[in-house]
């Protein structure tokens, strides 16, 4: 991670956007304080109170501290009209104007960095998890070292579809439905182990009855498969399905469309350094197969994983501002910038709702790419 | 390489029926009803007073469309179902008999009152009296039924004629509820042939037939080659445009690498790349469009409905709205261009670092002609992938575009296909869009292996 910071920081844009990240987390951190209708601290005739914590008070402010932005992104402006401007002056101004329901622009790009940094970062955590584990069964284990015995894969098959059938129909109790579903992912666990640890040695029939399962034939499918399939025409298509998305859902949806990304990468790596010497003599050495992975093959790819990280963290955020963007992502009373931006889609005039979180966007987008962009030079690769 | 182009044509196979596949399910997922579709597009809707007549045009409308058959070829219930539960078509209804047959496990009585109820429906709704109907109309859980019974059976006694007919239903009613109780069941295995729905959906995809839009009524196929041509054409427009900017900067920026043109023209493209299309988009037309912030501003025409014009054919309607693509098309060569330049000028510049390079310098080349005749042809090899990949990139792509400008191209068919919830034009849109990405890439493929004599494909 030191590292990491020192890399990024030997340049002048690498420093200009962590500056510009650490900004926007600053933000992401202190909405609340730097946002919010109430006030941070007040004196009252009954002592000192923290409005912001506690609610609104009945007792008049002797004094009190205010936030900077005196709304929060859901509360509607004291009667003000929707689009209003922020070159009106008043005293309790609207700084970048208000959308079309008349909600403080300002308090919603303050809050909205939020949302932008949970989900691009959120996502990418899942796309790694799931992109490692495709990665490394197809790139270290490939087609020809994992064998399953067929009978016992067939028995699995069947008892997955039969606890689907009960948990479809609802007939048993919960208890024994999650039983059945748990004792399936057992079986396939161990199938999994056979021949990973030699301590399941198998006798007899089963000996004969194993097949190879083509981990890297099957990975590779759905690499295609992919690629075949435009990300955001499939990503509109699952959101419409899903009848009120939230963050969450969201997050994982990109994460579960994006995912081949990584794993391409990570099996390009691993099939390089499966062949190096220092990981035949590791496995030779009688490791096991997971230390192998974990603390030599692995660590060997890490570094052009995190340039497709950055990369990756800039491509979600602005996947989910333009979902947002048009209306299709989160609800409609989530206010991020993409949302924001949206509004200004039914009246032109608002100039302040396309400027503001677009500049945001650009900001958080330029600083990620400037990340990898320099992690990718640094580390001398042509991804 | 004919057997090559033709083992890659089966290969997308495939692929292609696991596409077909999801976005069936997806279809089935989304609940909604294509049967209710066509007939709002008649004219009928569920909400119509005479809704016995809309359940018998419903029962026609599910069978002339075919989703009163099986939804696969084969299908795992309890075991106790009916081979024949989908030939109820009328949701309602179906439900209904789903939660009868959880409750009392016997079709055969169920089905008897299923008939004397209907029997009795279509009776009252002859005699007109429509709080009777009401009564059982809309009724999902069997446990709804006897606060039903109480209310009909009230109802009845002011109604001689219909008394029999309820009475009938009464009785089914009580031969179907004393049953003995059972609580467990198994799975049993129901094979339904070949005359089921994903059938008929594929071999209909097969013959080029998409079926009609549930909201308008047209053909789908019809529609979807328009907003393809549409795309297409401003996909290709947009990346022959940007490669030809593209190509000579990153060829220059890497010629004069290091000079003011190289820094600046790089920061430029890099800044560019990081803009968000539809901010791009939004930022022109707000700014450009009118002339609120000076008089000179209101340079491009505001965003507008496209006209159809006399002209048939994509290229000429866009000849006719020429000047409503500009922006559009300005934001896509733009994204692109940012993109293209850069990968243009690490790529020769990476091949400038080779030891040919230095060689033709050696034996006496100057520095611009050692560059054109021996750097340029081997740096535009990866690129000419890029560009490749970037067609069906720039087509998805525009979605935002098509959206914002109101584009006729598929992005926008797929947007407002989604707004109205018409699935089987989004399942359309998603198989017809993913089977133009593969045979791009397949073109690609072959041009490449055409103009690159040392790359042979072998096939796995």
């Amino acid at each position: 991670m030191k590292q990491l910071i020192k890399v990024i920081s030997s340049s002048r844009s690498g420093k200009v956007s962590l500056v510009i990240l650490s900004l926007f987390a600053g933000l992401a951190l202190f909405a609340d304080v730097i946002a919010n209708d109430q006030a941070i601290v007040a004196k009252t005739s009954e002592g000192i109170v923290f409005p912001m914590w506690s609610g609104q008070h009945d007792h008049a402010y002797l004094w009190s501290i205010e936030p900077f932005i005196k709304y929060r992104p859901s509360t509607l402006g004291q009667a003000l009209s929707p689009y209003h401007s922020p070159t009106v002056s008043g005293p309790r101004r609207h700084f970048m104007g208000t959308d079309h329901i008349g909600r403080d622009v300002a308090a919603g790009v303050v809050h909205g960095s939020r949302w932008a940094l949970l989900i691009g970062i959120g996502s990418i955590l899942i796309t790694v998890i799931i992109g490692l584990f495709f990665g490394i069964l197809s790139g270290y284990f490939g087609d020809a070292s994992i064998s399953v015995s067929w009978p016992l894969l067939l028995l699995w098959c069947l008892l997955q579809v039969v606890f689907g059938f009960y948990l479809v129909y609802g007939g048993f109790s919960l208890m024994v439905s999650l039983l059945l579903g748990f004792s399936g992912f057992l079986i396939s666990f161990w199938l999994l182990c056979v021949k990973l640890t030699r301590a399941f040695a198998l006798q007899g029939w089963m000996e004969s009855s194993f097949v190879f399962v083509p981990l890297d034939l099957i990975v590779q499918r759905l690499h295609e498969l992919w690629k075949a399939v435009p990300v955001l025409f499939i990503l509109l298509a699952i959101l419409a399905l899903i009848a009120r998305p939230t963050v969450w859902t969201l997050i994982l949806t990109i994460a579960l469309l994006s995912w081949p990304s990584i794993s391409r990468l990570v099996r390009a790596e691993l099939l390089k350094i499966r062949e190096m010497n220092y990981v035949r003599a590791a496995s030779i050495g009688g490791l096991a197969q997971l230390t192998i992975i974990l603390k030599y093959a692995l660590p060997n790819a890490i570094a052009p994983l995190f340039v497709l990280v950055s990369f990756g963290i800039s491509g979600a955020i602005v996947v989910e501002s333009t979902l947002s963007f048009l209306g299709i992502g989160l609800s409609a009373d989530q206010v991020t910038w993409g949302s924001l931006m949206g509004a200004s889609r039914t009246n032109y005039r608002a100039w302040w709702l396309a400027v503001f979180p677009g500049v945001c966007i650009f900001l958080l987008v330029f600083a990620f790419n400037t990340i990898g962009e320099r992690l990718r030079h640094h580390y001398g690769r042509m991804l | 390489m004919l057997r090559y182009i033709i083992i890659r044509l089966l290969l997308i196979l495939p692929t292609l029926f696991i596409i077909c596949a999801i976005s069936f399910f997806l279809f089935q997922l989304s609940g909604s009803d294509p049967v209710d579709g066509l007939l709002s597009v008649r004219g009928l809707r569920s909400s119509d007073e005479r809704s016995i007549d809309y359940e018998q045009e419903y029962r026609a409308a599910a069978s002339e469309l075919g989703t009163d058959q099986p939804l696969f070829y084969i299908s795992l219930v309890p075991h106790y179902y009916p081979d024949t539960l989908h030939r109820i078509s009328f949701p309602k209804e179906a439900e209904l008999a789903r939660d009868l047959l959880q409750e009392y496990r016997e079709w055969d009585k169920i089905q008897a009152y299923m008939l004397a109820l209907r029997a009795f429906t279509r009776e009252v709704a002859q005699s007109g009296v429509s709080a009777l109907y009401d009564a059982y109309h809309g009724i999902i859980k069997a446990s709804e039924l006897s606060a039903a019974n109480r209310d009909v059976s009230l109802a009845v006694r002011s109604r001689p004629e219909l008394v029999l007919s309820h009475a009938a239903v009464l009785e089914a009613q009580h031969a179907m509820t004393y049953v003995p109780a059972q609580s467990w069941f198994y799975p049993s295995i129901r094979l339904h042939g070949y005359k089921n729905q994903f059938h008929q959906w594929v071999s209909s995809l097969l013959r080029g037939d998409f079926g009609r839009s549930m909201i308008d009524g047209r053909p789908i196929t019809t529609k979807i080659i328009k907003a393809l041509n549409w795309s297409i054409a401003l996909g290709l427009i947009a990346v022959i445009m940007s490669s030809f900017i593209a190509l000579p900067f990153g060829f220059y920026a890497a010629y004069y690498h290091g000079s003011l043109f190289d820094r600046f023209g790089f920061l430029l493209l890099y800044v560019i790349y990081s803009i968000p299309v539809f901010w791009m988009a939004t930022m022109l037309i707000v700014f450009f469009t009118s002339d609120d912030f000076g008089r000179w501003t209101d340079i491009f025409p505001g965003v507008g409905t496209f006209y159809d014009g006399r002209s048939q054919g994509v290229l000429g309607q866009m000849w006719t709205n020429l000047e409503k693509l500009v922006l559009p098309l300005f934001c896509l060569v733009i994204h692109s261009l940012a993109y293209m330049g850069r990968q243009m000028r690490s790529s020769v510049l990476n091949e400038k670092d080779q030891a040919y390079y230095k060689t033709a310098i050696s034996k006496g080349l100057t520095q611009f002609a050692a560059m054109r005749r021996h750097v340029l042809p081997n740096s535009l090899l990866p690129i000419f992938t890029i560009i490749i990949a970037r067609i069906p990139a720039a087509i998805a792509g525009s979605l935002v575009i098509e959206v914002i400008f109101n584009i006729p191209g598929m992005g926008r068919l797929l947007y407002t296909s989604i707004y109205s919830d018409d699935w089987n034009t989004i399942s359309a849109i998603l198989i017809i869009i993913s089977l133009s990405t593969m045979i791009i890439y397949l073109i690609g493929d072959l041009i490449y292996q055409k103009i690159d004599p040392r790359i042979k494909y072998k096939l796995r």
